[in-house]
């Protein structure tokens, strides 16, 4: 059960589709919101520090927390003490909030009183590491009881690990930070080409003398280039562009 | 046993993390010859800096027998920053469901000889922890750079990597960019020719008493 033979839920797909349509910073807070409710969560919020030509003490965030509570958040300082934030941008793997040591009373009244502002009984932190040496966490937080939500989390690490990204991308573009060109190399294309004419993997992988698995290393990278959700995606995708053309 | 520790949490694993930057040492600049930084019979460099997770192979007695490092490569990594050159010219790796790993070594003064006939123990350890880190976080490969040695363990691992792009001498050794697949499938092959039953990332938060 790896991620490119993973059957993708319609969930999954249509945030990653939507996060790519996003143009305004309006339309970051609805994509939060309508991801929020589709998949049953209590709440979304995403950070990002250093990001380039901005001052890094000022980070951007984009949030679906009440306003009381950003409010509350900055009036008791608990910057200073947020483990999700200590530990979020000091890891490269998600941070379940689960996991915190709540033996400190600073964040002991942290998570006692995000209770109360409606926060979220759950919750997981995604790290994203980017391009330009940024750094980003996308929080999701849910009211589930533990039985339902540690059999949704296992799930949700591993979709929101991409989904995170996507979003990051997101950002990044509303906030006008230049994304590169979609550019393409010579193998990506090739691959992408067999796989639009119906070759399966293994076909293109022998047609370009290639292993499979390079084949699909190749489909993985043109499939982020183009910000596409899945390879299917990521042809009509390369096709629209001109890329590859789309009857041969 | 496998631990896993945060770059930023270093300074909780100091002992650990000390006999790791020695052996890192003794690997890359003694063995392998590559021009690395090395200060006090330790070497480090600047992806030790940017909140790697590492892995760290550990033995009943608490002691570092072996350790590697991933990287997404989303952010800096080394086949993007240092190796480029050896992939194809345009190319780049960069997605979330890719990360690298680098620095993988093992205490040359206390591992077995590593033949292809006899998997080291420690080797096993590494790649099923590299595997069970990326299914635990939905990746679907790793990519590494290693020189040739690396190729044959990893074929005697039965966990051969693809190579991508083009090697090149690099030090004293032949350097490759390589890609692992992440599945069940290749946690099975890697643990049936390494004879290994369980997970080997360490559940327990309990670390064991670090040596003195």
């Amino acid at each position: 059960m790896f991620f490119s033979d993973r059957p993708m839920d319609a969930l999954f797909l249509e945030t990653i589709e939507q996060a790519a349509q996003v143009g305004t910073k309006e339309e970051v807070y609805t994509l939060l919101q309508g991801m929020v409710a589709a998949y049953g969560l209590k709440n979304a919020a995403y950070m990002v520090v250093n990001l380039p030509h901005r001052n890094h003490l000022d980070p951007q965030i984009y949030v679906t927390y009440s306003m009381e509570w950003v409010d509350h958040y900055k009036k008791r300082n608990f910057v200073r003490c947020d483990p999700v934030l200590l530990q979020g941008f000091g890891s490269i793997l998600p941070v379940d909030w689960g996991d915190f040591d709540l033996s400190k009373r600073p964040v002991r009244s942290l998570f006692g009183e995000s209770r109360e502002f409606g926060v979220g009984r759950q919750g997981i932190t995604l790290p994203v590491r980017g391009r330009f040496g940024e750094q980003a966490l996308l929080t999701i937080t849910s009211d589930d009881a533990d039985p339902e939500w540690n059999r949704k989390k296992i799930l949700y690490m591993r979709d929101f690990q991409v989904i995170a990204y996507h979003i990051h991308r997101m950002v990044l573009r509303v906030e006008n930070i230049s994304e590169q060109q979609i550019h393409l190399a010579p193998r990506e294309i090739d691959c992408l080409k067999w796989t639009a004419m119906g070759k399966t993997v293994q076909e293109v992988a022998q047609i370009l003398g290639v292993g499979h698995r390079t084949a699909r290393f190749y489909l993985e990278l043109a499939r982020h280039k183009l910000d596409a959700v899945n390879i299917t995606h990521a042809v009509a995708k390369a096709v629209s562009l001109n890329i590859i053309s789309g009857g041969m | 046993m496998i631990y896993l520790v945060n770059g930023a949490d270093a300074g909780q694993y100091r002992q650990w993390m000390d006999e790791m930057h020695v052996i890192r040492a003794k690997v890359f600049r003694d063995r392998l010859g590559w021009d690395v930084e090395v200060e006090d019979d330790r070497e480090r460099d600047r992806f030790d800096a940017a909140n790697p997770l590492y892995l760290l192979s550990v033995d009943g007695r608490g002691r570092v027998q072996g350790s590697l490092r991933l990287l997404p490569t989303t952010g800096p990594n080394m086949l993007r920053d240092v190796f480029p050159s050896l992939l194809e010219p345009g190319d780049m790796v960069e997605s979330a469901t890719i990360w690298e790993s680098s620095r993988f070594s093992l205490d040359p003064d206390r591992a077995a000889e590593v033949t292809s006939r006899k998997l080291n123990r420690v080797t096993t350890e590494l790649l099923c922890g590299i595997v069970e880190v990326g299914l635990m976080v939905g990746l679907s490969f790793v990519v590494s750079v290693f020189d040739a040695r690396m190729v044959r363990i990893f074929r005697a691992a039965q966990c051969p990597a693809d190579m991508i792009g083009t090697p090149r001498k690099i030090g004293k050794a032949m350097t490759y960019a390589g890609l692992f697949d992440i599945s069940e499938a290749a946690w099975n092959a890697i643990a049936a020719a390494g004879g290994i039953g369980d997970r080997v990332i360490s559940r327990d938060s309990d670390a064991p008493a670090q040596a003195a």
